[in-house]
């Protein structure tokens, strides 16, 4: 904002209140005297209401809805109530980060290879004599100074996995999930995700009279529109299929129409893949598989006096 | 990418052997033989090499169990000594028909590979010009008359986003009673649940229902409010489902008729909101995501979020629409980057800079032929 600094030492020394002699009162209205000094509101975010009553106990949040949907219709077929601390984590980036790095380090195949002047094929005999030839003294063909030496510091297959506490990574994961769904990017669908491709492509691609092109081809359209239609493609972000095993028509689908979204199984996916493209349609049961493995900070192996910690139920089913 | 194997090629079946039930065997081995009886004899020793070697990618629930029953010994080689009596004979059996309305090439030629011509007259062309276009099947289906009107998507909500205002304000009322009466009758089980649309007629039953709105938001619904629960319960009939449309005018008058306390209705209940979020799901196509819909607890919180219109992806979009910046007179905003040549174009100055460039024969963007600077690399430190 313009306008914020002090225009002259009398305008300061007043700001300051040391200037002549004054009251209080009469030093009150110096605001009003220096106007340029006041900052247009325009920019404030309004502060929400958040004071309360000693009396009134705060009650944080328990549950959030879960709305299972159908596809790719998208009807709302059914609504589950499902723990904040499943899918309402406030936003980590910090642990997102965390979990992000362990996966790209744990993933890194560490397969390079170089050899050294030990490894490198050849005779170890001295190139030539070490004194009297004018030229610099050298030893083996192998040396790293030479074309066609040994590496000198060169890459051997290692292990680049970096280590994360179990708790961490099971918290980016919950964490990961609760950001797609305060953003809305999180549609959960009835078990038995499928693409439904129409009863007479499958009769004609079984009688093998359209030949893959075709096939492939049609499929293509058929998930395009699909896709369009529920604003799902492209232009709005991809769209990644997440279900419990592998379902041949949405996951060749995918495959043909790569560039609408991808389709992964359950073992396949990683905190990345969560984070990755516009939305994130997941199958209930494989939600429900997926947080039931990640909540290790919720539940505890260890029994106190005679029960364990059990964490929050997974899902309950409301209408 | 594993893939799933395509039926098993005939040979393959008959060394099978397989535990299938009685009547699924008989049955497979009635398509089967139909199956063989489609062909004619050119393409039956096609499609037995292509087979072979293909994959089948896309499966059914049918064509699965119709795969698993297929693998038949004794029937297919019944099935094999019929065909082979029906090929010697040379008989025109009629095609198997698939009932579809898609258009596919059919009676595809496959042209012999040039080393299998014995023609002695027969000299490959070594330029593609003046020969026929053969082939090109990428595009098929993206000519209308190859695709079909009911592979079309068809989603839960209309094609079209309601989003004009006034509509939305007297769609969200509709459903926020649909949904107050779905939830004083859901006990009792829907039907339909919350499926139908309706005409004119129903809209207007549902929207003239009266509500009785407490301070705290509880909403009691007065009389005549049975008929929408049977509008509700109504089964979808054939077809294309009836649609009700209500101009935006009209829209406006009835909102304005109506006590504005409606829209302090509260939403809290989780089965009303439900309801009334899948009915405007149906009525408007907007879907309302859980992560929005937990907060929203009144009727005017949801109109609210209904007419909010969705955020800009572009900055320039959102200046452009929102911004005072447009209005001053010494500002200008571009959807791009203002580049060089943009510049030249705003004084008009690069046409004749083009004809300059041509006349030199000189590149008129890029370098062309002509590569980097050769001093380049000089300025730069780099040799």
């Amino acid at each position: 904002m313009a306008g914020k600094g002090i225009r002259n030492l009398s305008e300061a020394m007043r700001a300051l209140s040391l200037g002549a002699p004054q009251t209080c009162r009469t030093t009150l209205p110096v605001r009003t005297a220096s106007s340029i000094c006041t900052r247009s509101m325009a920019t404030e975010a309004p502060l929400p209401n958040i004071t309360r009553s000693v009396t009134d106990a705060w009650q944080p949040l328990a549950t959030v809805p879960v709305t299972i949907y159908s596809f790719p219709s998208l009807e709302p077929r059914s609504l589950e109530s499902w723990s904040t601390k499943h899918l309402h984590l406030p936003l980590r980036r910090d642990i997102l980060h965390l979990a992000v790095i362990y996966e790209g380090d744990k993933t890194r195949q560490g397969t390079a290879s170089s050899k050294t002047r030990y490894e490198v094929h050849g005779s170890h005999r001295k190139l030539y004599r070490q004194k009297g030839t004018g030229r610099a003294r050298r030893g083996d063909k192998q040396s790293p100074l030479l074309r066609g030496g040994g590496k000198s510091f060169g890459p051997k297959p290692r292990d680049f996995s970096t280590k994360l506490n179990r708790k961490v990574y099971d918290l980016a994961w919950r964490t990961a999930l609760s950001y797609r769904y305060r953003r809305g990017e999180l549609i959960v669908t009835e078990d038995g995700l499928e693409l439904p491709l129409p009863d007479d492509f499958l009769q004609l691609a079984e009688s093998g009279v359209l030949g893959t092109e075709l096939e492939d081809g049609f499929v293509r359209k058929y998930v395009r529109q699909i896709m369009t239609g529920l604003e799902w493609g492209k232009p709005n972000g991809r769209t990644t299929f997440i279900t419990g095993d592998h379902r041949p028509n949405l996951f060749t689908g995918m495959e043909v129409a790569g560039e609408e979204g991808r389709a992964l199984e359950l073992e396949d996916v990683d905190v990345k893949d969560l984070l990755e493209t516009g939305r994130i349609v997941i199958e209930r049961s494989a939600l429900k598989e997926m947080i039931k493995e990640h909540q290790s900070d919720l539940v505890s192996k260890v029994m106190v006096n005679g029960t364990r910690q059990k964490g929050p139920s997974l899902g309950q089913v409301i209408v | 990418m594993r893939r799933i194997p395509r039926i098993p090629s005939v040979a393959s079946a008959l060394s099978s052997s397989s535990t299938a039930s009685a009547p699924a065997r008989s049955a497979a081995a009635c398509l089967l033989k139909r199956d063989i009886a489609t062909r004619s004899p050119r393409t039956t020793q096609l499609r037995s090499q292509t087979c072979a070697h293909s994959q089948r990618r896309y499966l059914s629930v049918s064509s699965r169990s119709l795969s698993t029953a297929q693998q038949v010994d004794t029937d297919v080689a019944r099935v094999l000594e019929e065909e082979a009596a029906v090929l010697q004979a040379g008989a025109q059996i009629p095609s198997r028909e698939i009932q579809t309305d898609l258009v596919y090439p059919r009676g595809v030629v496959e042209a012999p590979r040039s080393t299998d011509v014995t023609d002695p007259e027969y000299t490959p062309a070594e330029t593609a010009e003046g020969l026929e276009e053969v082939g090109g099947l990428a595009n098929w289906w993206e000519d209308p008359e190859h695709w079909s009107a009911s592979k079309e998507y068809v989603g839960f909500g209309p094609q079209e986003k309601v989003t004009d205002p006034a509509v939305l304000e007297v769609l969200t009322r509709r459903a926020v009673v649909e949904g107050l009466i779905y939830t004083r009758y859901a006990e009792k089980g829907c039907k339909n649940p919350l499926r139908e649309i309706g005409g004119r007629e129903e809209m207007e039953r549902a929207l003239k229902v009266e509500v009785d709105v407490a301070e705290d938001g509880t909403a009691t619904l007065k009389k005549s409010f049975k008929p929408v629960w049977a509008d509700l319960n109504r089964p979808t009939p054939e077809g294309k489902p009836v649609t009700a449309e209500i101009s935006p005018a009209d829209a406006q008058q009835l909102a304005k008729s109506w006590d504005p306390k409606w829209k302090t209705i509260s939403l809290r209940d989780p089965v009303t909101k439900f309801a009334v979020a899948k009915r405007i799901q149906r009525l408007t196509g907007h879907v309302v995501p859980d992560g929005k819909l937990f907060g929203i607890n009144t009727a005017a919180g949801l109109v609210a979020q209904l007419i909010k219109p969705p955020k800009p992806k572009k900055l320039a979009e959102e200046i452009a629409t929102k911004s005072e910046l447009v209005s001053l007179p010494n500002v200008r905003v571009f959807p791009r980057r203002v580049t060089p040549v943009d510049k030249e174009k705003m004084v008009g100055r690069w046409k004749i800079i083009v004809q300059e460039l041509e006349k030199r024969e000189l590149p008129v963007v890029g370098t062309g032929n002509y590569g980097k600077a050769v001093e380049k690399k000089w300025i730069l430190g780099k040799a």
